[in-house]
This record gives structure tokens, C-alpha cells and sequence, in this order.
């Protein structure tokens, strides 16, 4: 079954957050049309709802990056946020894409609500960075930014 | 309008009710099943994508067709270009008939991105489908698609336009 919100996202964006948020219970997602859906395998109340809170609150985290633009070999991108939602959070999942592809995944910690992660040793490219809840009602962030060559 | 077997008349009088029935009927009958048709050109403002790995709906209102048909088979036919978001990915396309895949397993037609670097690249999809079987009535028609290896899968509408079409034969 389709859980659907009348929000064109992302498609590969939003299949990375699908599949964070509900594993094997999504088959992925599709966008086009005004439409954004997530695929579920079965007709399951929770799943449909996590999905539906997924629609929702995607990219609704309020996240930063030190800049927009880093040359390689200088200072380190440093990914934030101080989202209230984040209060009682204890970790973000984090995945970093470069040129569209993944490159990385792994977990930055939250301390006392406020997260800070700092990539380290990027090489050039455009980054695009998924951010997102791993307990507690959905919601997700995405930055972008690019690394470039040292002049 | 039911087709009705012909008569094979001896010497017995021609009569009003037989014209009617297995020449005006019958011919109303093939003249409906020949115009019985339905066909979608697909304009958008952004491309149509999918992750899915099941398949699922293309575009569930504008790749789907509606025909009332008469008893006869149904020819299905589908023209659009697709894309793969990585080297190793391939899309795959099938049609669901009343909301269930008429072809089992990967579906109808395939494109295997090949490490080429042709990834993210138009490639033309084309294909006819012969539905058999169907009862007269109303049927339903759309286009599905899937994808494989942590794939995207992508249709262009805004630049090219798919044409997705059904008539009954």
C-alpha cells in the first residue's frame, strides 16, 4: 500500500529516509506528479503511520552547516543543530552523500539537545547530508555543500 | 452489444428480428470492440522517479487507462524513455490489469545499466503486450515499474512525452 502526501520530494533523498525509518517494511518510494508516496509491503498501522509522520516532518529538522562552500584540506565542514525536538535525543543518524551516491553513514551524538558533527578529510565534490531522528516522532534534515579542490 | 454467432440461413423466411440480430447486432458489436480505445500522453513539470523495488505505479492517474471492452482481447502498448541512477542499476517495467501484475517474476521489459558510466542517461523503452482472457466490461490499465540495487529509476515527461495506450482487438 502507498502512503501519500501532495509534496514532490526528493526520490533518493527520501528512499534513504525511508529505509532509515522503516527497513524492510518499505519497498521505497516514488516522487512526480506533485506526489511524493513511500511503498509499504503491508497494510501495517504502525508502519503506515511512521511513514505518514515521515511525509510529514521530512527535511522539517532545522539543521546548518559552517558554510556553504570548503576547500579541501582546510577547515572541516561542521554539520549542526539546536532543534527543540532534539531535547531529549541522544544521537542523529547521519548519511553523506557525495556526487548522489553514498559515501558514508554512521551516528552523531546529541548533547544536552544540541547536535555537532564535524566531517573530516572530504574530498571535492557536492555533499548532500541526510540528518534524522532515531527515536521519538519523525523528523529529518538535509544539508548540502561542496568541497573544493585546494587552490 | 454481445456478439451473437451467424446464422447460416436455408429457405426460410429473412426475417426483421434475424437482420437484427446477426447483422445489425453483430456488426454493432465488431464496430464497438474497433473503437473501443484509450491513450495517455504524459506531460509534467518535473520527472517522474521511483526507488521501489516492488513494482509499483508509474503515475497512477496519468499512466492509467480505463476501457470498457466487448469480450475481445486487449492490445497494450507503452513508449517513454527511462533512467538508472547507478552503473549496476536496471529499471523494469510491467503492467498491472485490474490492480494485479499481469506478468510475474521482473515484469515485461528490462534495461541493465552496464558499467559504462551510462548511468543517469535516457534510454528508450518500447513495448506491445497482448492481454487475453478478459471479461467483458470495464478494466483498468497502468503502467508499473521497479527498480533493483538501491537504484533510482526516472522517466523524463518534461522534455519527452510517453505514451501509454490500450484498444481493444
Amino acid at each position: 500500500m502507498d502512503i501519500v502526501i501532495q509534496r514532490e520530494l526528493e526520490a533518493e533523498l527520501l528512499d534513504l529516509a525511508a529505509r532509515l525509518a522503516l527497513g524492510g517494511a518499505t519497498s521505497g518510494v516514488s516522487s512526480g506528479g506533485g506526489l511524493s508516496r513511500v511503498h509499504l509491503a503491508e497494510a501495517n498501522p504502525p508502519d503506515q503511520a511512521r511513514a505518514s509522520d515521515l511525509l510529514r516532518s521530512f527535511g522539517a529538522l532545522e539543521v546548518a552547516s559552517s558554510a556553504s562552500a570548503f576547500q579541501q584540506g582546510g577547515p572541516a565542514p561542521v554539520l549542526s543543530s539546536s532543534d527543540p525536538r532534539l531535547a531529549a535525543d541522544g544521537e542523529l543518524a547521519c548519511v553523506v552523500l557525495r556526487g548522489g551516491q553514498e559515501s558514508s553513514r554512521g551516528y552523531g551524538k546529541v548533547k544536552d539537545g544540541a547536535f555537532s558533527l564535524s566531517l573530516r578529510q572530504l574530498v571535492p565534490g557536492a555533499y548532500t547530508v541526510l540528518l534524522q531522528r532515531t527515536r521519538g516522532d519523525y523528523a529529518s534534515g538535509v544539508l548540502r555543500f561542496r568541497v573544493d579542490k585546494a587552490s | 452489444m454481445a456478439w451473437t454467432s451467424p446464422k447460416t440461413w436455408s429457405s426460410e423466411p429473412l426475417t426483421s428480428l434475424d437482420l437484427n440480430t446477426y447483422m445489425r447486432d453483430n456488426q454493432n458489436h465488431l464496430k464497438d470492440r474497433l473503437d473501443a480505445s484509450a491513450s495517455q500522453i504524459v506531460s509534467g513539470l518535473s520527472e517522474l522517479s521511483s526507488t521501489s523495488n516492488a513494482f509499483v505505479d508509474v503515475d497512477a492517474t496519468r499512466l492509467a487507462l480505463t476501457l470498457t471492452t466487448h469480450g475481445g482481447d486487449v492490445l497494450l502498448g507503452f513508449t517513454g524513455a527511462a533512467k538508472c541512477s547507478r552503473d549496476t542499476g536496471a529499471v523494469y517495467f510491467n503492467v498491472a490489469v485490474d490492480g494485479a501484475n499481469y506478468i510475474a517474476d521482473d515484469g515485461i521489459v528490462s534495461c541493465q545499466i552496464a558499467q559504462s558510466g551510462d548511468s543517469r542517461k535516457l534510454k528508450p523503452f518500447s513495448f506491445v503486450l497482448l492481454i487475453t482472457g478478459l471479461s467483458a466490461g470495464q478494466h483498468t490499465f497502468k503502467l508499473r515499474w521497479k527498480a533493483s540495487n538501491n537504484n533510482t529509476v526516472s522517466m523524463d515527461i518534461v522534455k519527452l512525452h510517453p505514451q501509454f495506450w490500450a484498444k481493444e482487438i
